[in-house]
């Protein structure tokens, strides 16, 4: 991989492998500070492990992870106290009250003790389980359980949250609570990587996708960054009426391709350039035809990782 | 207050209100019920020991081993590494905290035992007996925490297993700490209430206890060492050779004398240093996990020139089998493995076991092989019962088939299985020489096999932590 840009984490070679499979391959990227980075890849990826080698977890063969100025495989201890990680099978003390897990999550993460209940009931407010504090862990719903959980993640105030896939098993609503809180953690400065197969909610608050496929990024970028100069947009046009000349009338345009028309609704791809839009435009204009909606196709996350992967797959 | 938060939250947990009124009143009971029936101070001491051993050994043995795999079963265990808490904090944290409710229940039956003597007593011995019940409980406790740490390195994913089997080497060190196993010391005469150390003559019944608390020490001390490495922190084995050091000091202790008695002309002061290292060889051997990813970061730091890595990831039995090397040298012209152990002296009887070179070099040797052997199995595709195979293996050629071959009049076939001279330099040292090497080449091709595919050792950088 090139040269990693310095941020909030960076991460350099990495290399990590288990007997007979090496599940990470010279994995190098940085993320910013106060964004929340959507980790996707297929089962086997290698997701977790990158989790875990950035959580300091498991020591890698090759390769360094620098979060907050600190190389966490030389100075784990005080790595921890500026990460949270809640991992995908995590667990709780079923029989500690809500108030007494939090307040010992913040004591072992070296808060001070003048802090640490103050650390929690906070923690347990933006979690939204602060009328439950003196409730044992074990009477929760498994969807207070993860909020608990994600609490105490957070209850020291780390700058970075890594999160395995923190969402499986939640309702729906469940799920657009911990968006919201996700948010809100981002925007009080905190930088959160999370991992989860679930696309579609990750576009509800990332601000950067990271794929990672067989071991190895494959891509990662901000998705709502600007097009690179030769990068090419999918746009799509709708007309208020059928007419067959649609196809025909596109494919005559210079510099298009994957035209897909049905004559009411097409598509195609194009350099991501504002005037050949235009240009296009004013052809089927000119054409006569009755054009209602014309603009770029606006790619989920979901369909980008489609694209990926799928790309990946069939040049495989 | 700054309590140890580790301690803390074992406290919260296992002393609740309900546990704290419940364990005096059904001790009470019991204690009270003996009394009744028997009227005799006697029966009811009686019974505060059998409840101490039973609360405290026991049970404290199963509560220790269960510390940390309770953790990982219950999905806590990546939360706490994630913790800013160091190995010493986490470490007596968890063996104190989760023993804690035990030592409350075990010090009611400690206090009615030492309330009720059998005749009257000075406060100083009942003190001493205190200090040995405690230690009995503790050196069980601590090896059983340690001994799950260590298994838990080697499988994470068990649990019941490994708690089983740490409780069993607790109980076994408790037996051991506690002179259980003195019959298997040649110069430990359970008919003297005194014994030679050293040249001093010491009372069995102090050394007993000053080798209980040492041995307890040490106990603690590889939980601690175990869980730094559990939290990723860089260990170097400077520990381990300290305790090798001690172990040969402390073995050397009762057999100096006994030698210097035997008069066997020659120097003989390396003969326990060589016996243990060789122990501490297969103790380090089959205790650590033989994860051929390991090895290779190991190799890789070798090539590299990364001495402080390569240091922090060497495996046990390296250093021991090193100082098997130093002493076997230093025995160059010493006297035999024989004289020693009468055990050693009485096992094949026509087979010369006095002072041999010959012998010296076949016994790292066939060491050698036996690594290579255990390395080979763990280095294969099924590397999960590579131990216990290997184990099987070895016992079969140490054991069955030598015998075999002495019973069969084959006088000199033992020496293709056994470091003992049978007559000649070169019947002793080519067998083993053969097997050694053989050996060797099987577990390098297994190694190209196991590493094939992966980055070549040196291509990528490893990671430098010095």
């Amino acid at each position: 991989m090139g040269s990693v840009t310095p941020g909030m984490i960076q991460v350099e070679g990495l290399v990590f492998d288990y007997p007979g499979l090496r599940a990470l391959d010279d994995v190098s990227f940085a993320v910013e500070p106060a964004t929340i980075t959507a980790l996707a890849g297929p089962n086997g990826a290698g997701k977790s492990t990158l989790l875990r080698c950035m959580a300091a977890l498991a020591t890698p063969f090759a390769g360094r992870v620098v979060v907050d100025g600190l190389d966490v495989h030389e100075e784990p201890r005080a790595s921890h106290r500026r990460m949270g990680f809640l991992a995908d099978f995590y667990g709780l003390y079923d029989d500690l009250s809500v108030r007494r897990c939090l307040e010992y999550k913040a004591a072992a993460q070296g808060v001070a003790a003048a802090l640490r209940r103050q650390l929690a009931e906070r923690a347990a407010k933006r979690m939204n389980i602060d009328e439950r504090m003196e409730q044992k862990a074990g009477t929760l719903s498994r969807g207070l359980r993860q909020r608990l959980a994600i609490a105490q993640a957070i209850v020291h105030e780390p700058r970075v949250l890594l999160l395995d896939e923190p969402a499986s098993g939640l309702d729906p609503e469940a799920r657009a609570a911990l968006a919201g809180v996700l948010r809100a953690l981002r925007q009080d400065g905190m930088t959160i990587i999370v991992s989860s197969h679930i696309l579609a909610e990750l576009q509800d608050y990332s601000t950067h996708m990271l794929i990672v496929d067989g071991g190895r990024i494959v891509e990662h970028r901000a998705l709502d960054a600007e097009m690179p100069a030769d990068a090419r947009q999918r746009v799509v046009v709708v007309l208020a009426a059928t007419d067959p000349r649609l196809g025909e009338i596109l494919s005559r345009q210079e510099g298009l391709t994957e035209i897909d028309s049905d004559g009411m609704r097409a598509g195609f791809v194009m350099a991501a350039d504002a005037d050949r839009r235009q240009a296009v435009l004013r052809a089927l204009m000119d054409a006569g035809l009755s054009v209602a909606e014309f603009g770029l196709e606006r790619q989920s996350l979901q369909d980008a990782y489609l694209a990926r992967i799928g790309r990946k797959g069939e040049g495989a | 207050m700054n309590l140890n938060p580790e301690l803390r939250r074992n406290l919260w947990l296992q002393l609740t209100p309900q546990r704290l009124v419940a364990a005096p009143l059904v001790l009470g009971t019991v204690f009270a019920a003996v009394w009744l029936v028997f009227h005799d101070s006697d029966k009811v001491r009686t019974a505060a020991t059998w409840a101490f051993y039973l609360i405290a050994v026991l049970w404290g043995t199963k509560r220790a081993a269960e510390s940390v795999a309770e953790e990982v079963s219950g999905g806590t265990w990546d939360g706490q590494r994630m913790s800013a808490l160091g190995a010493w904090t986490m470490s007596w944290g968890k063996l104190v905290g989760g023993t804690s409710f035990i030592w409350y229940a075990a010090v009611i039956c400690l206090l009615v035992r030492e309330a009720t003597p059998t005749l009257p007593t000075l406060l100083s011995v009942l003190m001493r007996d205190a200090v040995l019940l405690l230690g009995t409980a503790l050196i069980g406790q601590a090896v059983a925490f340690a001994a799950s740490l260590m298994f838990l390195r080697r499988a994470p994913a068990a649990r019941r297993l490994p708690v089983t089997l740490s409780q069993i080497l607790g109980l076994l060190a408790v037996i051991a700490g506690t002179g259980g196993f003195h019959w298997l010391n040649p110069v430990w005469r359970s008919d003297s209430s005194l014994v030679n150390w050293w040249g001093w003559s010491i009372g069995t019944d102090d050394l007993t206890l000053a080798s209980l608390w040492v041995f307890t020490a040490w106990a603690a001390v590889c939980g601690y060492r175990l869980m730094r490495a559990e939290l990723q922190f860089r260990s170097w084995p400077w520990v381990w050779l300290s305790f090798a050091v001690f172990l040969m000091v402390y073995v050397e202790g009762f057999l100096s004398d006994r030698l210097r008695q035997l008069d066997l002309g020659r120097p003989s002061w390396w003969l326990a240093p060589l016996a243990v290292a060789v122990v501490l060889t297969y103790a380090g051997l089959f205790a650590e996990g033989k994860d051929i990813v390991r090895y290779r970061w190991f190799a890789a730091a070798l090539r590299g020139g990364a001495l402080s890595r390569a240091l922090g990831l060497l495996p046990l039995w390296l250093p021991a089998f090193a100082l098997v090397l130093l002493a076997a040298g230093l025995g160059q012209g010493g006297t035999g493995l024989g004289a020693w152990h009468p055990l050693l002296g009485t096992f094949l009887p026509d087979v010369t076991l006095t002072p041999s070179t010959s012998v010296l070099i076949a016994l790292p040797l066939f060491m050698l092989r036996d690594i290579a052997l255990v390395l080979y199995l763990n280095f294969g595709g099924r590397s999960q019962r590579a131990d216990l195979g290997a184990f099987v293996y070895l016992w079969v050629l140490y054991f069955p088939l030598p015998g075999i071959a002495y019973s069969l009049g084959l006088v000199t076939l033992p020496s293709v299985f056994l470091p003992v001279d049978t007559g000649g330099a070169l019947s002793t040292i080519v067998p083993p020489l053969l097997e050694a090497a053989a050996m060797l080449v099987l577990l390098r091709r297994r190694w190209r096999v196991a590493t094939r595919g992966a980055l070549p050792v040196g291509q990528a950088v490893p990671r430098q932590m010095d």
